[in-house]
């Protein structure tokens, strides 16, 4: 294996491929599909988990308070929810002014949205803003807000005095359902996505190990005289090898650019529709991908053309 | 030196291809092999090749190139050290066996480069050898633009390519006409004597062989029944033509 020439391996190695282009083309078509499932699974998670981060990042549910709180009983109401130890960061009270205030603020570019509201109307509540600590406490804290009461004086009309106990907090929203459904979208489509790429992974080790198999046979005279003239296995074996490394990154350098484009088009179509979604560049993920192209080409590839050549030569020696 | 001790070649179907065979062949020799087909003379021949491998009995060849000797015992061969060993050979087949889509040229740049020479000795040493086999002026030829015998001499001069010190030829005139067969063995036999290789012919043509008056050694139903030098051994002379 001491000295056979790289450029004599890569011109035979060229020479294969397009002698065998039919198959040669299949081979590299069924690789790159088995490498954009694989990317475009890659692509979701990514963009699914950035979304979840992005969800519980705020880590922030709304408790909406009863409308008839005087401010002394916000105030009583507010510190019983930060001395929730360890479940609560922060709590912000907004009134149901400065709701709107910030509604109308977020929508600036549409007043028409406003417009048919009456003046001195205001459809929104006064709530909480409580930052939890995690997303595993939202159901403690939820539990705990129903308990949350307040003495309050009631003065009847007959002029007596008595003492009832009120619970203000009478709504919780947080964003747990979203995040759901989306880790149950990501664990779906992980599964389905895993299984169809093992599937084509094995469909194009098929494909390159027959490949291999009709180059090394139309070659089989050729090697038979390499054989009598002394050709170490290496020399025989490497053009092959080489035709089997180079269709998987033919493969790669296609997937690739067809990845990069698709992904684009996907996520500019996605964001402009579903405002709520945002996603992930391709940039900050293209060299993985890139790489991971590479592996799985270089592994089929390589991988493929050793299967047919071993058994080829284990006929022979 | 080449040396057969009480070889057997019994193939995977039952067939004993050669039975007890017994043969020394020296450095610088000729020697004909002769005998009717199926007679196991090829058998001989793949065995030499390590194409295939003894039953039972050794085969051990000594080449000398040059000053160096090496040393190999056939049933003791590694897979890694065929190919060397092959080197210490030249083989020319009936059938020629050239690559008809490469040039003369190539065909014979070809093997110089499987034995890993650099592009300046492989340049050089294929003009020596186009000239040694008398076909400088079809260097560009392909294979198919050559007669047989001009392709029989390509495929001398690649058998001749890689520095071996053994040549094997397994019946080199069966495909041609028989004018040129003698052109080809005056090329073997200068072969030996100008450049004191050992060479091994196998054929069948009785005429050629008696010819050359050179060593016979007749092959029988697998085993050696004669060994001469001169003419070709019959058994009954009387019935043959
Ligand atoms: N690979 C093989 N498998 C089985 N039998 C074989 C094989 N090669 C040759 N033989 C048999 O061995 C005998 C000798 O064959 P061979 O050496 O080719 O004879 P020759 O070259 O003298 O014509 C024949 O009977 C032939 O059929
Ligand atoms: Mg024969």
């Amino acid at each position: 294996m001491n000295n056979f020439s790289l450029s004599y391996s890569v011109t035979q190695s060229l020479k294969g491929l397009w002698r065998n282009r039919v198959m040669s083309l299949a081979s590299i078509l069924v690789l790159i599909s088995c490498m954009l499932v694989l990317g475009t699974f890659y692509a979701l998670n990514l963009n699914i988990n950035y979304n979840l981060d992005s969800l519980t990042l705020l880590n922030e549910m709304a408790a909406f308070v009863d409308e008839d709180c005087t401010a002394e009983e916000i105030e009583q109401v507010r510190e019983q929810i930060l001395a929730m130890d360890g479940l609560v960061n922060d709590v912000e009270y907004i009134s149901k002014e400065a709701a709107l205030e910030a509604e109308k603020e977020k929508f600036k570019d549409y007043p028409a949205l406003f417009a048919t509201l009456q003046e001195g109307a205001n459809p929104y509540r006064a709530s909480f803003m409580i930052t939890y600590t995690d997303i595993s406490v939202i159901e403690d804290i939820e539990y705990k807000l129903g308990q949350i009461s307040i003495e309050r004086t009631v003065i009847a009309e007959d002029g007596t005095t008595s003492v009832v106990t009120v619970y203000p907090i009478n709504k919780v929203t947080s964003h747990t359902d979203v995040a759901g459904t989306l880790e149950n979208l990501r664990d779906g489509v992980r599964n389905v996505l895993i299984g169809f790429m093992a599937i084509l992974f094995v469909v194009s080790m098929f494909i390159i190990v027959n490949t291999i198999r009709i180059a090394v046979f139309t070659r089989q005279k050729e090697i038979s005289v390499m054989r009598y003239v002394g050709a170490t296995n290496g020399y025989i074996v490497v053009p092959f090898v080489f035709e089997g490394m180079f269709m998987g990154l033919i493969a790669s350098v296609v997937a690739f650019f067809v990845e990069w484009i698709i992904y684009d088009r996907a996520t500019s179509i996605i964001t402009s529709q579903y405002r709520i979604f945002s996603t992930v560049g391709f940039g900050s993920f293209a060299l993985i991908l890139a790489l991971s192209f590479a592996v799985i080409g270089l592994i089929a590839g390589i991988g493929g053309s050793l299967i047919s050549i071993a058994r080829y030569l284990k006929e022979k020696d | 030196m080449i040396e057969f001790k009480n070889v057997v070649k019994k193939y995977q179907n039952g067939t004993v291809a050669l039975d007890d065979v017994n043969l020394r062949i020296e450095d610088g020799e000729f020697v004909f092999i002769v005998g009717e087909s199926g007679a196991g003379k090829s058998t001989l021949t793949k065995l030499l090749l390590r194409e295939e491998t003894v039953t039972s009995g050794q085969i051990t060849v000594t080449a000398k190139t040059g000053e160096k000797t090496e040393f190999f015992s056939l049933g003791n061969l590694t897979p890694s050290k065929i190919p060397y060993y092959r080197r210490k050979l030249g083989v020319v087949f009936q059938d020629f066996r050239l690559f008809p889509d490469k040039t003369v040229y190539e065909n014979i740049a070809f093997v110089l480069r499987v034995i890993g020479k650099s592009q300046r000795t492989v340049k050089r040493n294929v003009q020596t050898l186009l000239k040694r086999v008398n076909l400088v002026e079809k260097a560009n030829c392909y294979p198919n633009e050559l007669s047989g015998g001009e392709q029989q001499r390509v495929a001398l001069a690649r058998a001749l390519a890689n520095d071996s010190s053994i040549i094997i030829a397994d019946e080199p005139t069966g495909n041609i006409d028989p004018v040129m067969s003698y052109d080809i063995m005056n090329l073997l036999i200068y072969i030996q004597q100008k450049f004191g290789k050992t060479v091994i012919v196998v054929t069948h043509e009785k005429e050629l062989v008696d010819y050359f008056k050179q060593r016979v050694v007749t092959i029988k139903h697998g085993r050696i029944v004669d060994d001469r030098v001169g003419t070709m051994f019959e058994e009954h002379p009387q019935e043959a033509e």
